[in-house]
């Protein structure tokens, strides 16, 4: 067969999913180069088609796994925080530290540890050397009520301050953050008026955008929430008052945020005598029909839960319990890509 | 307008005449040029298709030409057909038909031909044969790659 001109190469390259991409950059050294290009790795991330992979993250441990009903954390493979590069430059994370949040964009981790440290990494690659125009936001409360916020940016290695940035009369829920198409978004409550909606930051004009409403949800029936995102076009936030649990899911982001009840799930009655269902972080299998959810830690048990909500459509879903963990475990699909990290050179 | 002046014929490399209605011929954005500068009358003959592949790419052209613009429905059965339009398409004809894609500038045909390659080639091995592509690293240099390759969610 004739050579193909290099930009129909391209164009067949870029849609290669990231992780197989890695492997063929041995056959030569134009296409080494070229999965090295911002521009490349930009227009790949938008057309390959999405492989997001389960990662459920445990101590200093990053767990993969695929969904199913059979959820068995001893049979997962785990992979070690290991070589995480970005804001502090450790090898390895020692026994005293934990990662406490994970939060994903873009195919980078973004992973807080014990004593406030911060770690970007991409799984996929052991070598970081190159970068993209990626930002991390920070944010202060004081009095429940943030206050101040600020921008890290990797090609200065610095955190600036966002003077002009209205602080937000209401409490973000820290844990909840999800990336979409280059926004965040947070479960928020509002101090004055009493209501709940969605807090969303667009990192390219660096402010806070419009509060989405989470009208669907009675504004005095109070529950918990969690919020999670799909195929990396739909918001979803799982829902649990008394005994039910309702997954909302909206493909129209926007102030006019129009959700859709997916499915209601009703806790057996004997489930709630010992376990708490207080959900913090979800996945899920829309072709499966399975969920996997992660509760909070909870001070009352010492059991942290991650349980399974099979065939959701189905009048009798089904459930699964796993084994105890001892760490609040976090659990969200994960899509990779070429992304590189600049490796920063503290002094 | 006549009944003739709404048909057009394409003529392939190997002087394969194919007549189709113009709405159907002018997705083809190379086509739509030609005809828009009137350089042409109404044989249009397209010098690095053959017959065999233009004939696949007609087929295209007619099943998009009838069912775009309608509701949901039909574009999910629009996606199904272009499913198994390609699903038993040999690499050479995959080639080729990328080939003609770029050329004849359909772009929706491209973004199809490009994926189902980029579906079915998984291995280096497939690539290299597909591409042609000569590995020209060193062998210390590719062993420094697949040192590098070395990574979390390997199988």
């Amino acid at each position: 067969m004739s050579d193909l001109p290099s930009e129909l190469v391209e164009e067949i390259l870029s849609r290669v999913p990231a992780t197989y991409l890695k492997r063929f950059r041995s056959i030569c050294k134009r296409w080494k180069d070229l999965f090295k290009d911002g521009r490349f790795i930009e227009k790949n991330f938008g057309k390959a088609p999405k492989q997001s992979v389960v990662l459920l993250v445990m101590l200093t441990k990053l767990i993969t796994f695929s969904v199913s009903n059979s959820l068995n954390v001893a049979d997962l493979s785990s992979i070690e925080f290991k070589v995480p590069l970005g804001l502090k430059n450790i090898t390895h994370l020692s026994d005293s530290e934990k990662v406490r949040e994970v939060f994903h964009c873009g195919g980078l981790l973004l992973c807080t540890i014990t004593q406030c440290e911060l770690v970007v990494w991409n799984p996929c690659y052991e070598n970081n050397n190159n970068c993209l125009s990626f930002k991390i936001l920070r944010y202060y409360h004081a009095n429940n009520n943030c206050v101040g916020y600020e921008i890290y940016d990797f090609s200065s290695d610095s955190w600036r301050v966002l003077v002009d940035v209205v602080a937000f009369n209401c409490l973000i829920s820290t844990k909840t953050g999800v990336s979409l198409k280059g926004n965040t978004y947070w479960l928020a409550f509002d101090e004055t008026d009493h209501y709940r909606f969605l807090a969303s930051f667009d990192f390219t004009r660096e402010r806070f955008i419009e509060r989405l409403s989470l009208s669907m949800i009675h504004q005095n029936s109070g529950g918990l929430m969690a919020l999670s995102v799909a195929r990396e076009k739909q918001l979803l936030v799982l829902h649990r008052i008394s005994s039910k649990m309702d997954l909302w899911v909206t493909n129209n982001i926007g102030t006019e945020a129009v959700w859709s009840k997916s499915f209601t799930f009703d806790i057996p009655v004997h489930h709630m005598r010992n376990l708490y269902y207080i959900p913090i972080s979800f996945v899920i299998d829309e072709e499966k029909k399975v969920v996997v959810c992660c509760d909070e830690s909870n001070e009352r048990s010492s059991k942290r839960m991650v349980y399974v909500i099979d065939n959701y459509h189905t009048e009798f879903p089904f459930y699964v319990e796993t084994t105890q963990v001892l760490w609040c475990p976090l659990v969200f699909s994960y899509v990779p890509s070429l992304v590189e990290i600049q490796q920063v050179r503290r002094k | 307008m006549s009944k003739s002046e709404k048909k057009i014929v394409l003529k392939s490399l190997d002087n394969e005449a194919f007549e189709v209605e113009k709405a159907v011929a002018l997705q083809s954005q190379t086509i739509w040029v030609m005809c828009e500068d009137k350089c042409v009358g109404n044989e249009i003959p397209l010098e690095n298709v053959t017959g065999q592949i233009l004939a696949k790419v007609i087929d295209y052209c007619k099943k998009h030409a009838v069912v775009d613009g309608d509701g949901d429905e039909s574009s999910e059965e629009l996606k199904n057909w272009d499913t198994e339009f390609t699903k038993n398409m040999d690499q050479s004809t995959l080639f080729n038909m990328i080939l003609a894609a770029n050329y004849l500038n359909i772009k929706s045909l491209l973004n199809l031909t490009c994926q189902a390659v980029a579906d079915k080639t998984k291995t280096i091995d497939e690539f290299h044969t597909f591409l042609n592509i000569e590995n020209n690293f060193t062998p210390e240099e590719e062993a420094q790659i697949c040192q590098e390759n070395l990574w979390a969610f390997d199988d």
